[in-house]
């Protein structure tokens, strides 16, 4: 279909912004299958965050620059030496125990287009980022969000601007590298402050994080933390960096974004309370595991065919962020309770019948294990 | 600490003698600039599989894979492995991964000198963090395949890099994660030295099926964590 035949159809169909919120992306009328054919993401996002000119990082895009004499930085000695610094080096004291660690990133501009770079050249999401045209589009992009935030590089970025990238590909070259700027740079404004920030990102593991969880799941989080003394940080790093995109297929994830960038909820907020359901719809796998290694395993990789439908995983996180900020403990550890019957029905069935739970949990155990060697 | 999980000395048969038939598991994290194969390596290990573009690891992967030890034949080892990304500029994030490991793998690339600098400031981390009494670390020059091919794409001599290793007490390699020359000596040698370094701590029978380390202890049988929420 045309891409104007869809996009007329979408206008008609939601008329409004706030109606593609309400119905398009939270009741999941924009998935279903008769509607499918007609969804352009592309427009959608536009439609969620670029409505207002005044909002937009910026207008016009500055190229990458080629001369850094001017720049006031020695990166081009250590150019000609052949010394490649990608990372900068080791400090003595920890930077974070004064101020937030971009202030004290000092990376220059050269050094920042090595690594965007060299990043973008490693950038698998799609084979369209092997083309030298479509590289180069992303690394003035990239450059762009740095200068215009005065900010630094952090490796991450990349994947989540190839993401948005994607979905402009229909655009025009000038237009295309615009609106994956500023779409970029509004998601961005809620993820970089908290994940890539390396402080911010312990804090919403220890506390954020950690109190979804524990109010939903307090039995599930104890298998975890106290029985498998696992720090939530060690995996939560590139679930959340990356907003899922390593964690599930494209199109899964592309539909949780499609949420995640309504701003209905914030994206901290709403992402925690994902991860939450994503490990209840998990717990018999979780039960299973004999150690902090195939917890990890488990949470690293992701059981495919345990993934439950999207729409529903957006509900039941919106649902638990409501009760979370009304502060209606008791119905999160009733959700989680309910959500946990629902996505392991007959093991949590069993459960609730057996007295003995370590006779239960040794015989899930063997069960992975013959289901393992099955599929090898 | 560092003993990752406890040694199950496992009855081979069921007559009235035990074999010492051991399995052991150990924590190994891999450090090392970005870029320089440190992925690469371990897909190569466990998977026997080279990728000549591979995407930059965010965080961490984790994976494992068993080895037998060549020299000890009875002792199977199960290295858990962490592959951190090569961009965490302060290394705040970095001790999560290498809290508890037995050993550290610090991969620089042989034709990018700048990525020795940054191994050797991986080692004296560990050194100063971990200590070295506790961890067997090892450093390899990835990437000889290039210069196999181009002997002018060596940037670090293999003598600077093995007098380093020498003078900081750290095993050596060089390696290429493309043909995989060096990549499974490296594990063995690493499995070797971790056996002999926590060898003496190994239990007697008696003692083998109590757990060593709390954190990562098998489930108790009185263990309550025995509900779904």
């Amino acid at each position: 279909m045309e891409r104007s035949g869809k996009i007329e159809h979408l206008v008609q169909r939601y008329g409004t912004r706030e109606e593609l919120i309400k119905r398009g992306v939270w009741r999941g009328e924009l998935y279903r299958a008769e509607e499918a054919t007609f969804l352009d993401r592309g427009w959608c996002w536009k439609t969620l965050l670029l409505d207002r000119e005044d909002e937009l990082l910026v207008t016009e895009l500055v190229p990458v620059p080629t001369n850094f004499e001017d720049t006031g930085c020695n990166y081009a000695e250590a150019g000609r030496l052949g010394v490649r610094k990608l990372t900068t080096e080791l400090v003595q004291d920890h930077p974070l125990m004064e101020e937030d660690d971009r202030l004290k990133e000092s990376i220059s501009v050269e050094e920042t287009l090595d690594i965007v770079r060299l990043d973008i050249s490693r950038l698998l999401l799609d084979p369209v980022f092997s083309d030298p045209e479509c590289k180069a589009e992303m690394v003035q992009i990239l450059y762009n969000y740095v200068a215009h935030n005065h900010t630094s590089y952090k490796q991450g970025y990349h994947e989540l601007c190839g993401a948005v990238y994607l979905q402009m590909l229909e655009e025009e070259g000038e237009t295309r590298k615009l609106n994956t700027l500023n779409i970029f740079n509004k998601l961005m404004a809620q993820v970089r402050p908290v994940f890539y920030e390396e402080t911010a990102l312990l804090q919403f593991s220890k506390q954020k994080f950690d109190a979804v969880f524990k109010l939903t799941a307090p039995m599930l989080r104890h298998l975890l933390t106290a029985h498998h003394g696992l720090d939530h940080a060690v995996w939560l790093i590139r679930w959340t960096r990356l907003l899922f995109l390593r964690e599930f297929d494209t199109a899964y994830v592309l539909r949780i974004w499609d949420h995640l960038l309504t701003f209905t909820v914030p994206v901290q907020d709403l992402v925690a309370c994902c991860t939450v359901v994503l490990l209840i719809a998990v717990t018999q796998d979780l039960y299973a595991c004999e150690d902090q290694g195939e917890v990890i395993s488990i949470l690293l990789h992701y059981p495919q065919d345990k993934l439950i439908n999207c729409v529903d995983l957006m509900k039941h996180s919106a649902s638990l962020y409501e009760l979370y900020v009304t502060r209606q403990y008791s119905d999160m550890r009733g959700l989680g309770e309910n959500l946990c019957k629902v996505y392991n029905r007959s093991w949590y069935e069993k459960q609730t019948q057996v007295a003995d739970h370590n006779r239960l949990r040794l015989e899930e155990r063997l069960k992975r294990r013959v289901e393992q060697r099955l599929r090898k | 600490m560092g003993w990752v999980k406890s040694p199950i000395h496992k009855r081979a048969h069921q007559n009235k003698r035990y074999n010492t038939a051991t399995m052991l598991q150990f924590k190994l994290v891999l450090l090392g600039d970005s870029s320089v194969g440190k992925s690469s390596i371990v897909h190569r290990f466990v998977k026997d599989s080279f990728d000549e573009f591979r995407e930059s690891t965010i965080g961490a992967a984790f994976l494992s894979q068993t080895i037998k030890l060549e020299k000890h034949p009875d002792v199977t080892i199960k290295f858990e492995i962490w592959d951190t990304a090569g961009q965490e500029r302060y290394k705040s994030l970095a001790p999560m991964y290498y809290r508890n490991a037995n050993a550290a793998l610090i991969v620089y690339d042989v034709t990018q000198p700048g990525s020795l600098v940054k191994a050797q400031s991986w080692v004296e981390e560990l050194k100063n963090k971990v200590g070295d009494q506790d961890l067997v670390i090892c450093l390899a020059g990835n990437k000889v395949d290039i210069c196999d091919e181009d002997a002018t794409a060596r940037e670090v001599q293999r003598e600077d890099a093995q007098l380093y290793a020498q003078e900081q007490g750290l095993l050596f390699y060089e390696t290429s994660a493309k043909t995989g020359a060096g990549v499974s000596a490296i594990f063995q040698e690493i499995g070797e030295r971790v056996y002999q370094k926590k060898g003496m701590e190994v239990p007697s029978s008696t003692q083998a099926r109590k757990p060593l380390n709390v954190e990562l202890q098998r489930p108790s049988t009185n263990d309550s964590t025995s509900c779904c929420s």
